[in-house]
């Protein structure tokens, strides 16, 4: 459906062919699907009743009646499913170009982004399907945990390149790798 | 260093998350005497001590709060929502 | 040889020797010695000269209170001026100097200083550098800076890395002796989270300096099996070389940790400092006492220690400062000194005892002095002796080192640090914390307990407490016994009277007890303006040493308590934290981040030179061939945009969706035109003011259906806008049925503009484009030929037929490259932010150079767009107020110079014809500018008093720093196509138009 026309991932160029991988690893999502569902004031259960089909690792908290809805690749009967159910009570915009969207795994994971980010990421404090929007090196991203050592992280298209530098930087001392997802 | 601020909704986050506008002020009716409006654009308590201030989770949940806070020891007493704290101060008018 | 290594003993490992080198020497320690117990094993006791008198100093200390040993380490971009080598970790290869010397350590010019002293007393230089003026920058300060300059900062840039880091526990200890590892265990083995820091390279404290037995094993033992049983536990975080250097609001302290200042080649994998922000429910301030000086004549001698230091350089380190070591005490810590020489085989001189009599036990053989004084010191660069007097009677008593103690003062910095003051005890005679917040307690020697065992049963009290506030328990704990031989207190004698010499109080800063009474004298009498008027505890160690001797000197000068005396205030940082661990990642191209525009590689490939625009990478000018200019590239790319077409990223605009049945209100409400008709697939110029009718910001509303808004805003106020918009949402009119997300990072926007832009456009997208099926101000969603979903609105900042496209960011690049693709035989142009400026001036539109924050809309000629019928919108209320309606506001004009030679530029102020160059006269000024390159000449935009009513009028154009003056005349501030015909594209043009664009 996108005709001629290539699609650029905002990392293109600033992870190597061939990366490697060390125990603690970056996987970049070439084209996830990203959907931001926020609900019209008072209609913010209604609306989370409708998102009740997404799993709890891929459905992002924003803030109060304000979701994003991540998932690998694009799902367009997921995606129609909610216009469908939501789209009278909810701003239901496609964010997929306008996000990337990186897995951070492994041991040292935790103490890589206790560099970046200011949450408390103690699994008693922050479990799995646990996320929230906050400060990422100096700029706003989604965090959360999708698994006991797996870290899923939105940052704006814009900032992609920056944010993503400085988490590599701070994994420097955990040899933390990168690559695209295959 | 850090100041921690608890949102309602995202929980304690540093200040580094959030801008603030100062004391808190809710607008004025259209109608309201020009005088009113005045003091609503332009004057401020500025205490030293309790007030009321709005607070902006700009890099959270992105939702205004109404911190209630000491200006000298920043001690705080309590954190709201900002719709919720206008809808509460619009019924207790009604009242 | 009198100071050097025992023969046996310590925790230092000597099966790994060291080497180092001081001043060029080169010299061996062992791992696990600090570069002061090192330097003490070498027998190097001159260490430095003070600052003031430039008196020789050797190592006084064992720990970060110290005053007297700071050197600097390292070489080149890594020399560290001022560090102290009493919690300098040694390392191979460490380099250090010594300082505050010339020529060298042991020939010291400086030294004259100290003939001079009469003249360098409390506040010298506020009386004898007070005149002539002029003089103090040229003579007197660069005097001073050379003569009392500590270490020397690198002027290299610092080639190591630094990071910043948050953690969060139930409970954080600070101090990882006695009752820090003892709250720790209790903490620890009842489940909670807990970090334990310590500024120390080895946990334990004075555990590791102490012969006592605790829980039946040696006490380092006992800290040792501590330490590890604490990193068995996977909730309990040990965090040694790391200084908990503030406590700060919510609980929040912040720390920084040396993660490799102890090796010469530090990895760049790893920081070499971590500054951390540890989120604690609970603290425990474990941080222990710092043991006083003795104040009498000659006390600054090199070989001089507390009594305490003496006891850790032989019991820790294996080394002796002296091999005949006499003792000075005001109460029982010299006597446990004394013991530890003894049992280490060094000889004891003697005992003076400034009490009456005491419990206290003697070793065997050494003569006790009661009631002693040492009133002078003998020896030069090192201590040979001392002078006692009692009951009127001198004796000298020969000795290589003093070990000295006038009793111990807890460490409670860090309570104090949020405007809790100290609380003198009179029982205890010690400044103790205020209890000021219920999560932070102090265990141990920091709450004024003086044995291990009771610092030991403290902490696990004071851990306790921390559980069953959390709600959780303690497993039954065993407070191990320990054994110990008893030592008394202390009676404070503040100064040792008699003294013969200077009686040194602050170390570092040369403070002597005269310079404080002078300052009495002087009136200088509270403590505050005491230390201020002698610079008394000002120096690096901030008063650590000096500071309660100092408040105990001024109270009994002053016939007062020192409680009525007080404290100086104390504040962070604890200890001196570097200014890089500070800045963290902070720094170079991490200092902010930087945002990248989806067609940013379409630039690239198109050879656009960048520039910062806020965070923003934007395309500057895409300069070709022979081109040297940014203005010779913008004027071929403007003239492409007027003649055929130019692309020009426009991405970085905010982009904001809005929904909802009040969508439409919500919108009326905040622009201050109106809103509410404006039809489905249709775009209008917005303007939003602030609340006091000056202009916020402008863009485009476009309604893409009846409850579906997508508006634009400029670049620099995207973020301003949306928080604007929420601002008014959320706590202004909750009841508003609308919400709104940013799309701005999802849509790459570019503009297509020029006489060709419909032509080019047309083998893009699918849409009928002509001026019936898509007329101006049109704005829909589109599909790309190939079907790729967009939106196409037709607006124009340039005055030409013009299109903007928004595509997913993702395929921004490849769609702009088949733009420039289909475009090519039209002479489609990349375009940049300078041709974008000055296509605008020429056609008079606002940005926010006019748009400054004191502008009206009438100001900037957009008076008529006001709804002034709707019932509120923001702005209104002041738009009609007094002063906003005065007829000589400024208001917005165009300015041609009278001769086209004159460049008007951006800045300048405008002034009435023959008037003079005052702020009382000023007119205004010019906020853009440009030379035309369709008109051939300068032209300006201004904003000028009463300026639509002043059209024709000549104008001096003013700007002393850049030295122009100038007449301009005032004129309409649209250049060119005044009636906007070439909105229309091509075939409309008129004939005068197109004459005019191809001049
Ligand atoms: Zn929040």
């Amino acid at each position: 459906m996108n005709g001629p026309f290539t699609h650029r991932h905002p990392l293109d160029g600033a992870i190597s062919a061939n990366p490697g991988r060390s125990e603690n690893h970056v996987t970049v999502l070439p084209e996830p699907m990203v959907l931001s569902v926020a609900a019209l004031p008072g209609e913010e259960q209604a609306v989370a009743a409708t998102l009740g089909g997404v799993s709890a690792t891929a459905l992002k908290a924003v803030g109060p009646g304000e979701w994003l809805v991540v998932l690998e690749k694009a799902d367009l009967s997921l995606q129609r499913d909610i216009a469908e159910r939501a789209g009278a009570l909810a701003l239901v915009t496609d964010q997929s170009s306008g996000r990337a969207v990186l897995r951070l795994q492994g041991p040292k994971a935790r103490a890589i982004l206790a560099k970046i980010v200011p949450l408390d990421l103690h699994p008693e404090a922050f479990a799995i399907g646990q996320s929230g929007n906050t400060l990422f090196a100096h700029v706003s991203a989604n965090v959360g945990r999708i698994g006991e050592d797996e870290f899923e992280i939105v940052l704006m298209r814009s900032f992609a390149l920056f944010a993503f530098q400085e988490l590599m930087e701070m994994g420097l001392e955990f040899r933390l790798t990168a690559g695209f997802a295959t | 260093m850090a100041s921690l601020i608890t949102c309602p909704h995202c929980g304690s986050r540093p200040k580094e998350e959030f801008s603030i506008r100062g004391e808190v002020r809710s607008r004025p009716e259209p109608a309201a005497p020009f005088e009113t409006w005045y003091r609503y654009v332009y004057v401020r308590d500025n205490p030293k001590g309790r007030q009321k201030e709005y607070w902006h989770h700009v890099l959270g949940c992105r939702r205004w709060l109404v911190v209630e806070r000491d200006t000298l020891t920043h001690e705080v007493y309590g954190v709201t929502d900002a719709a919720a704290y206008r809808a509460s101060e619009v019924k207790e008018a009604a009242e | 040889m009198t100071a050097s290594r025992l023969s046996s003993g310590g925790l230092v490992d000597r099966s790994r020797p060291v080497s180092f080198t001081f001043d060029g020497k080169s010299l061996s320690g062992f791992a696990g010695d600090t570069l002061a117990s090192a330097l003490i094993a070498e027998d190097r006791l001159l260490v430095g000269r003070s600052f003031k008198y430039h008196r020789p100093r050797g190592v006084l200390t064992a720990g970060s209170s110290e005053p007297n040993a700071l050197l600097t380490i390292g070489t080149g971009a890594r020399s560290e001026p001022n560090t102290r080598a009493t919690v300098q970790e040694l390392y191979d290869g460490l380099v250090a100097k010594s300082q505050n010397r010339w020529p060298s350590l042991d020939f010291d010019i400086g030294a004259f200083n100290s003939l001079l002293s009469p003249f360098l007393g409390a506040g010298f230089y506020y009386k004898t550098f007070m005149w002539p003026k002029a003089f103090w920058e040229k003579v007197y300060e660069p005097f001073i800076r050379m003569a009392a300059g500590l270490g020397k900062l690198t002027m290299e840039s610092d080639p190591d890395r630094y990071e910043k880091a948050w953690a969060h526990c139930d409970l954080l200890v600070v101090g990882g002796g006695a009752a820090g590892l003892s709250a720790a265990l209790t903490a620890g083995r009842a489940g909670l989270r807990v970090i334990l820091a310590d500024e120390d390279f080895l946990l334990g404290g004075s555990l590791n300096a102490s012969r006592a037995a605790v829980g039946g094993v040696k006490a380092p033992d006992f800290a040792a099996n501590a330490v590890s049983e604490l990193s068995s536990l996977a909730n309990v975080t040990l965090m040694p070389r790391t200084t908990v250097f503030g406590w700060f609001d919510d609980m929040v302290f912040g720390a920084a940790e040396k993660v490799q200042k102890h090796v010469a080649e530090p990895s760049h994998d790893r920081p070499v400092e971590r500054l951390w922000r540890i989120v604690a429910k609970h603290a425990i301030l474990a941080t222990g006492a710092i043991e006083r000086p003795l104040v009498f004549g000659g006390n600054d001698k090199p070989g001089i220690l507390t009594a305490s230091a003496v006891s850790t350089y032989v019991n820790r380190f294996g080394v002796t400062p002296g091999s005949r070591v006499a003792v000075f005490t005001s109460g029982g810590t010299g006597y446990r000194t004394a013991h530890d020489l003894k049992a280490a085989g060094i000889e004891v001189a003697a005992i003076i005892d400034t009490r009456d009599a005491a419990a206290d036990r003697a070793p065997d053989g050494v003569k006790v002095h009661y009631r002693g004084a040492v009133v002078d010191t003998m020896g030069g660069k090192r201590l040979t002796g001392i002078i006692t007097e009692r009951s009127g009677f001198e004796e000298k008593i020969g000795c290589d080192a003093l070990a000295m103690s006038g009793g111990w003062s807890p460490v409670i910095h860090l309570a104090c640090q949020r405007g809790a003051k100290p609380v003198w005890s009179a029982e205890k005679q010690v400044f103790l914390a205020p209890e000021s917040d219920p999560r932070l307690a102090l265990a141990g020697a920091a709450a004024g307990l003086e044995t291990l065992g009771e610092a030991i049963a403290d902490g696990a009290a004071k851990a306790k407490a921390v559980l069953s506030a959390l709600g959780k328990t303690a497993a039954t704990a065993d407070v191990p016994e320990v054994e110990e031989q008893d030592f008394a207190g202390h009676q404070p004698v503040w100064y040792v009277g008699g003294a013969r010499s200077k009686a040194f109080v602050d170390y570092q800063n040369d403070v002597h007890v005269k310079d404080l009474a002078l300052a009495q004298r002087e009136n200088y009498t509270s403590i505050e303006l005491t230390k201020r008027y002698t610079t008394s505890g000002m120096a690096t160690d901030q008063g650590k040493i000096a500071n309660v001797n100092a408040t105990g000197i001024v109270a009994s000068m002053r016939g007062v308590d020192p409680a009525v005396v007080g404290t100086t205030t104390f504040r962070p940082f604890y200890t001196p934290v570097s200014l890089g661990v500070i800045a963290g990642t902070s720094r170079d191209e991490h200092g902010r981040p930087v945002r990248r525009s989806p067609l940013h590689g379409w630039a690239e490939k198109n050879g656009a030179v960048f520039v910062e625009a806020g965070l923003w990478y934007r395309s500057s000018y895409f300069p070709k061939g022979e081109e040297k200019t940014w203005r010779e590239a913008a004027h071929r790319e403007v003239m492409a945009v007027r003649k055929a077409a130019g692309l020009c990223d426009v991405s970085t605009l905010g982009k904001i969706e809005v929904f909802g049945p009040d969508a439409a209100e919500f919108l009326n409400r905040l622009y201050c035109n109106p809103m509410l008709k404006l039809p489905v697939g249709k775009a209008r110029y917005g303007l939003m003011l602030r609340e006091d009718a000056m202009v916020h910001d402008d863009g485009t509303v476009s309604r893409l259906a009846e409850n579906h808004f997508f508006i634009t805003t400029t670049t620099a106020m995207a973020g301003e806008v949306l928080s604007h918009m929420e601002f008014y949402h959320q706590a202004q009119w909750p009841e508003l049925k609308v919400r709104f997300v940013s799309v701005s990072d999802q849509w790459a926007q570019m503009a297509i503009a020029g006489p060709k832009a419909r032509a080019i456009l047309s083998r893009v997208v699918d849409a009928d484009l002509s001026d019936e099926g898509f007329p101006y101000l049109s704005a829909r969603d589109v599909r790309l030929k190939g079907g790729l979903s967009a939106r196409l609105f037709r607006i124009s900042f340039s005055g030409e037929l013009a299109y903007e496209l928004s595509v997913p960011a993702a395929y921004g690049e490849a769609v702009a490259d088949y733009i420039m693709e289909c475009g090519a035989e039209h002479g489609i142009t990349p375009y940049g932010l300078e041709a974008l400026n000055i296509l605008r001036i020429e056609k008079g539109f606002v940005t926010h150079a006019e748009l400054n924050g004191t502008v009206t809309a009438d100001d900037a000629g957009y008076g008529k767009m006001m709804g002034m019928q709707k019932p509120d919108f923001v702005g209104k209320q002041m738009a009609t107020r007094f002063g906003l309606t005065a007829a000589d506001r400024m208001q917005l004009v165009g300015l041609k110079p009278v001769d086209p030679k004159n460049e008007i530029r951006a800045g300048a102020h405008l002034l009435r014809e023959g008037a003079e160059p005052s702020m009382a006269n000023d007119q205004g000024l010019v906020t853009s500018n440009c030379i035309s390159p369709v008109l051939g000449h300068p032209i300006a935009l201004a904003l000028l008093k009463s300026g639509r009513e002043r059209m024709g009028e000549t104008i001096i154009v003013f700007d002393r720093l850049r030295g122009d003056e100038f007449p301009a005349i005032v004129c309409p501030p649209v250049f060119i196509d005044p009636e906007n015909e070439r909105l229309k594209g091509e075939a409309q043009v008129s004939p005068q138009a197109k004459e005019e664009a191809s001049r």
